[in-house]
């Protein structure tokens, strides 16, 4: 084997062990969004495969690296709101909507609707900013809505149904607005 | 004359997960950089070690490519450090080597002094007969050979090496 070709393989092994690292960041993230998930909200089936489609997505993205994994970092911030939005409406309603467990109340649905509206398009516009907007608005939206998911999620179809609602009106919203302000 | 447009272009790819941007990137890099090691470090293996070690480090790195800045030149700096790294190292060998070699002469001479103390301590041991017909053949003095006849001056230093080995085997065991 020449040297060259040597250090061609160490140079391989080196870009994929800092991909590989990357996408075991994304597994320990998801990992300590679930543990928060399980102190702050009601877990059900829901929630574990939410998390472990969470996992997987955030592991895809480290992997892939670039502005997929930008993205999806972004999109695990951003969707922070949105999941802990449920537990500040239930602190600050003081246990009147009990019932959002299982049926939950339209206001709910627009708590989780709202937040994720808000947050989608932050991420539209912020989206347009990046070297590769398209795939970085992709895995930051499916980022957000992972992690929305796993607290809107628990309040029942609607939260879920207001978080992937709000973050395609949102980002969309975002994008379109933020391609008119940088064409203008 | 490397394109820098190029390597600017595969980097950016590189680092944004494009696998298939590493073998031509590596391609494009690998002679420039063993041009300026080699420049470096004059020694071809040394700097062919350099090279690939600054290149391996580089492409783990790679997500950190800043875009605005040129990319050869982010790597000519890796290959810089890693020559900088590699002449530090190879100075400190052969200071290290240099100490190695003193300590060695050092222990040499300690050893010497520490057999000739034990050799003479031995020697006390014997009777003042033996010690004398040592001490003659040892220095050349020919007084005490001229005194005796030749024969008797043997028999008298045979004995006395005799009992020079005895006591020195007590004393130390076998050589």
């Amino acid at each position: 084997m020449a040297r060259s070709d040597l250090a061609l393989a160490r140079v391989r092994s080196a870009y994929e062990r800092r991909h590989v690292i990357a996408a075991l960041r994304g597994v320990v993230l998801a990992g300590a969004l679930v543990v928060v998930t399980i102190a702050l909200h009601r877990t059900t089936q829901m929630t574990w495969l939410v998390a472990a489609a969470l996992g997987a997505t955030l592991a895809t993205y480290g992997w892939r690296g670039g502005a997929w994994r930008r993205g999806g970092l972004a999109g695990v911030l951003a969707g922070v709101p949105v999941f802990i939005a449920p537990t500040i409406y239930f602190m600050l309603t003081r246990g009147h909507c009990p019932q959002c467990a299982t049926t939950p109340s339209l206001t709910c649905v627009l708590v989780c609707f709202g937040t994720s509206s808000a947050v989608g398009a932050l991420v539209g516009h912020v989206a347009l900013r990046d070297d590769s907007p398209r795939r970085f608005a992709l895995g930051a939206i499916s980022g957000a809505l992972l992690t929305g998911l796993l607290g809107c999620g628990t309040v029942g179809f609607g939260g879920a149904a207001g978080v992937i609602a709000g973050l395609v009106a949102g980002g969309l919203t975002g994008w379109v607005v933020g391609s008119r302000t940088a064409h203008a | 004359m490397i394109d820098r447009g190029v390597v600017q272009r595969l980097m950016t790819a590189a680092a944004d997960g494009d696998r298939a941007a590493i073998e031509p990137l590596f391609q494009t890099l690998w002679p420039v950089t063993l041009a300026y090691t080699t420049r470096f470090v004059g020694d071809a293996a040394l700097a062919e070690d350099c090279a690939q070690e600054a290149l391996v480090k580089l492409f783990g790195q790679l997500d950190r490519f800043d875009r605005e800045r040129d990319g050869l030149t982010w790597a000519l700096t890796h290959a810089t450090w890693q020559c900088r790294t590699a002449r530090r190292q190879r100075e400190r060998r052969r200071e290290e080597a240099h100490d190695v070699d003193a300590a060695a002469d050092d222990r040499g001479h300690l050893e010497d002094r520490e057999l000739v103390r034990s050799a003479l301590d031995t020697l006390e041991t014997l009777a003042a007969r033996d010690r004398e017909v040592i001490a003659a053949v040892l220095t050349d003095d020919d007084e005490l050979r001229r005194s005796i006849a030749p024969a008797t001056f043997r028999k008298r230093l045979e004995r006395a090496l005799g009992r020079l080995r005895t006591s020195w085997r007590s004393r130390h065991g076998t050589l």
